[in-house]
């Protein structure tokens, strides 16, 4: 334990980042390729067809995972403010500048193979849901952040801009999704349950498990190698990374 | 005392502003009215569009007079004496908040009932809007406000707040036209009610205490 600790206490240092977390992100990108492929292959070509909704369910093993994705890196982004307004650690914030633009796309991706998923299956593309509603919030909330950090010139301030606006939107998510699920279960008879209560059988969870937690790791992947790019640009003048250049 | 000395500066700078001060009133005319234009029929028939109208204009006029909340404080360094009242600086800041709500807020939590009455509301679904409003027009402000906030002295506003804020108006604006749609369908509605006071208090106790920081950090460059 005190071993973690330690070792997590040392990545607070951008330099010690820099060097300790490449093996990592070699090794998370490798798993993570190899797992979204073995998961994407099995659930593409290997699960049988779904009963009602024949092949196009199988969309599934790309929309779940990011969809349940985009949340975790928003939540993540959020804590990284909190932390980082309680803390003044800098590496919160590079963890916010790196994770917003991921997240931004993925949230994107959601929504797009949700739409994709949603033409075969309810033949339209867009329903008035909780969960789309809310993914569609959380789109404009990353693609926010993005935005404040261009226009805000002192990256102190545009630090402590984005940590207030991420725990706000955090706060805000839940609402909305709760919000848009009473409305509706009010006026109209359940609409369409994704997963609800309707167990999924095991020949589907396999690969459909497999995907998420690759998906995970190559997200964590991406977020890391675009972290050592960040800290190597804000550090761009010490002596380190001046070491570094020429060590190349 | 003073506080109530500086809501009146507050009152009175915006009275002297001239024809500027109604420019959110009439922006509110202006697109119910263009609103009601191109849907009259579906408007008349039905009072739940109209409330959806009311509603979601009620926050684009909010955006719209929110860009120039801090933006005379800061020119004239009004705001960098405030920052400096750090015992003060919640106390003043919510009063300027009060203030602007009295010149936006307020007249859109009249008026907009009065279009209602005037499109084919009944009186109680009208009063209903307004409750709704009354509730509602404080939370937009004070949202607002902490996005304004961190956006001080950039020159920025316009689309880029459109896109800040918006996203965090969702929920006071599903609830309170959610409060009003059930009204209006003589559904139950308390619960919707209840969660729009819940949004009302949640963002006057956090956000006031919230604003200081952030208002702090706009002021060292």
């Amino acid at each position: 334990m005190k071993l973690v600790l330690g070792w997590l206490h040392r990545l607070a240092s951008p330099q010690h980042f820099f060097t300790e977390i490449k093996p990592w992100v070699v090794w998370l990108y490798i798993i993570g390729v190899i797992g979204f492929m073995v998961g994407s292959i099995w659930g593409l070509a290997f699960v049988p067809p779904e009963r009602y909704q024949g092949d196009s369910f199988r969309i599934l093993f790309v929309h779940a995972p990011i969809a349940h994705l985009v949340q975790i890196i928003y939540i993540s982004i959020a804590v990284a403010g909190v932390v980082h307004l309680v803390w003044k650690l800098k590496m919160a914030d590079v963890y916010m500048a790196a994770a917003a633009p991921v997240g931004c796309w993925l949230t994107a991706l959601a929504l797009v193979s949700g739409m994709i998923w949603g033409m075969p299956t309810w033949g339209t593309a867009w329903v008035w849901d909780a969960r789309i509603v809310s993914t569609l919030i959380l789109f404009l909330l990353f693609f926010g952040l993005i935005v404040l950090r261009r226009v805000i010139p002192n990256p102190n301030r545009a630090a402590t801009a984005l940590s207030v606006l991420a725990i706000v939107g955090a706060i805000n998510i839940p609402i909305i999704k709760f919000s848009v699920e009473w409305f509706e279960t009010l006026h109209q008879p359940a609409s369409i349950e994704v997963f609800g209560d309707i167990s999924i059988a095991l020949v589907f969870l396999i690969p459909l498990i497999i995907n998420m937690v690759s998906v995970y790791i190559l997200a964590a992947g991406i977020i890391l190698a675009h972290m050592r790019y960040l800290v190597v640009e804000r550090n761009g003048s010490k002596a380190w990374v001046q070491g570094w250049i020429q060590g190349r | 005392m003073r506080l109530w000395a500086l809501y009146r500066r507050e009152l009175l700078i915006e009275s002297r502003s001239g024809v500027e001060s109604f420019i959110p009133i009439v922006f509110f005319f202006l697109v119910v009215g263009t609103f009601t234009f191109t849907l009259n029929d579906l408007i008349t028939d039905d009072s739940k569009v109209l409330v959806s109208v009311i509603w979601i204009t009620t926050l684009f006029t909010s955006i719209l007079s929110l860009e120039n909340l801090f933006k005379r404080d800061q020119e004239d360094g009004t705001l960098a004496i405030a920052v400096l009242h750090t015992d003060a600086l919640v106390a003043i800041v919510v009063t300027k908040l009060f203030a602007h709500w009295t010149f936006t807020g307020l007249p859109i939590t009249v008026l907009g009932p009065m279009v209602g009455l005037l499109a084919g509301m009944t009186f109680e679904h009208a009063t209903m809007l307004g409750v709704t409003l009354l509730i509602g027009t404080p939370t937009i402000t004070m949202l607002g406000a902490l996005v304004t906030a961190l956006l001080v002295g950039l020159g920025r506003g316009g689309e880029l707040l459109t896109v800040l804020i918006l996203p965090l108006y969702v929920p006071i604006l599903i609830f309170g036209v959610g409060t009003c749609h059930l009204h209006i369908e003589n559904a139950p509605y308390t619960s919707e009610l209840l969660w729009c006071l819940a949004l009302f208090t949640g963002t006057f106790t956090a956000i006031p205490i919230s604003l200081g920081p952030v208002l702090k950090m706009s002021q060292d460059f």
